[in-house]
């Protein structure tokens, strides 16, 4: 039921903004066309902005909504190991669709997560995962 | 400053945020369906967690086509709102705001929902007694007190961590490729006294702002810092739903600070 409350928490004002600067996922897509795999490329790059976006800014928080896809499936332990998980499902939409729109003709993907971790005033780059094969 | 007159001001800046926000989301809604985005279907490990005939009802409301109607439905009321302000019309309005955020597993933008949440449920609360001007006071003193804290425990939280402290924490939110910040303040990130001056200068404004209630001359320059505030935002990062969000708080938080003058 506690997670079920979860999908109203807008309810119960929360103000605790950016308290920690941690872990943000990057993602990489290969993608297999003619028997053999592509290079890794990566994915969800931010649309340019414009001055009248502050009013209605749809390719923003259409980014924005990709990002928190990849963010979720990072934050949930089990979605890594449970294929049936709202987070995973919902990458795998995903990056179905960026792959696609790489390579048109594409058949069979992987994806590859890495984390741009904050350690010693420097931004490393560190390996998350990088999944199975998976059929467009 | 009339009671009234703030009162419908709020309930004018919170329409139009709302239609701008379902038309964002109505453009949106077309690409995902193209792209298989958010598909419905994914949700059913998210639904089994509540009682059943609420997970039926979820799925239900946030198909395609339902989802739609509600969108369409949202604008209808806002629009509404703008004619005449009644607890009829506030009450749908959250409603369907709580539904698009559903849509999105509960939030559809983080902070931006959680104010147009908060002014909504006290704007819905208030006008149950429309011609009760307690109530109304009520509901904008609401507004007003968690719009303040918002900024006290933004900056509360943050200025207890020794990264923030020393504007490392800035510096590398700006650099992270996800916060997608200018190039150019990707380039003024290294210098450290750049970094230390808009670090303390964001919790100067986050701490004292609950003290400038007290005043309402000061409160107005920090109500101008605080807008220029969330417009950075949207120019370094895009995040262009704070802007409105955070200003239809703002006539609750004058009226306050009014009220305790007098």
């Amino acid at each position: 039921m506690t997670s079920c409350l979860q999908l109203f928490r807008t309810l119960i004002p929360k103000w605790s903004f950016f308290e920690a600067v941690g872990h943000s996922p990057i993602l990489y897509i290969q993608s297999k066309s003619q028997g053999a795999y592509g290079p890794w490329r990566q994915c969800l790059v931010p649309p340019k902005r414009h001055a009248y976006e502050l009013f209605v800014n749809p390719h923003g928080q259409l980014h924005f909504l990709k990002y928190r896809i990849l963010q979720s499936f990072i934050q949930n332990p089990n979605s890594n190991r449970n294929e049936h998980t709202t987070e995973y499902l919902n990458l795998v939409g995903l990056v179905k669709s960026e792959a696609l729109h790489l390579n048109p003709q594409g058949q069979e993907l992987r994806f590859k997560i890495v984390l741009q971790t904050p350690e010693n005033f420097k931004i490393k780059k560190i390996d998350y995962m990088i999944s199975k094969e998976i059929r467009i | 400053m009339s009671l009234h007159f703030i009162y419908r001001l709020t309930t004018y800046i919170l329409a139009v945020h709302v239609i701008l926000q379902a038309i964002e989301v109505l453009i949106i809604q077309r690409t995902m369906l193209k792209q298989d985005l958010y598909n419905v279907s994914n949700y059913s490990d998210q639904f089994k967690k509540c009682p059943q005939f609420l997970a039926q009802l979820f799925t239900t409301i946030i198909t395609p086509h339902f989802f739609s109607v509600i969108l369409l439905t949202h604008i209808f009321l806002a629009v509404a709102l703008i004619f005449k302000l009644h607890f009829l019309i506030l009450l749908p309005l959250l409603l369907t705001h709580l539904v698009i955020n559903l849509r999105f597993l509960g939030s559809y933008n983080g902070g931006s929902d959680h104010v147009t949440t908060m002014v909504l449920t006290a704007l819905v609360a208030s006008s149950f007694y429309l011609d009760n001007p307690y109530s109304l006071k009520m509901g904008l003193y609401y507004i007003a007190i968690q719009s303040t804290l918002s900024y006290f425990i933004a900056g509360y939280v943050k200025i207890k961590q020794k990264s923030w402290l020393s504007g490392n924490a800035l510096r590398i939110f700006l650099l992270l490729e996800a916060n997608n910040a200018t190039r150019f303040f990707k380039k003024l990130a290294p210098m450290k006294p750049f970094i230390l001056l808009m670090t303390w200068g964001m919790f100067f404004f986050e701490i004292l702002f609950p003290l400038t209630i007290l005043n309402i001359n000061i409160l107005m320059i920090f109500l101008i810092i605080g807008f220029a505030f969330h417009f950075m935002n949207f120019i370094i990062f895009g995040l262009n739903r704070f802007v409105i969000s955070w200003t239809m708080t703002y006539p609750a938080i004058l009226y306050l600070s009014y009220n305790i003058q007098i």
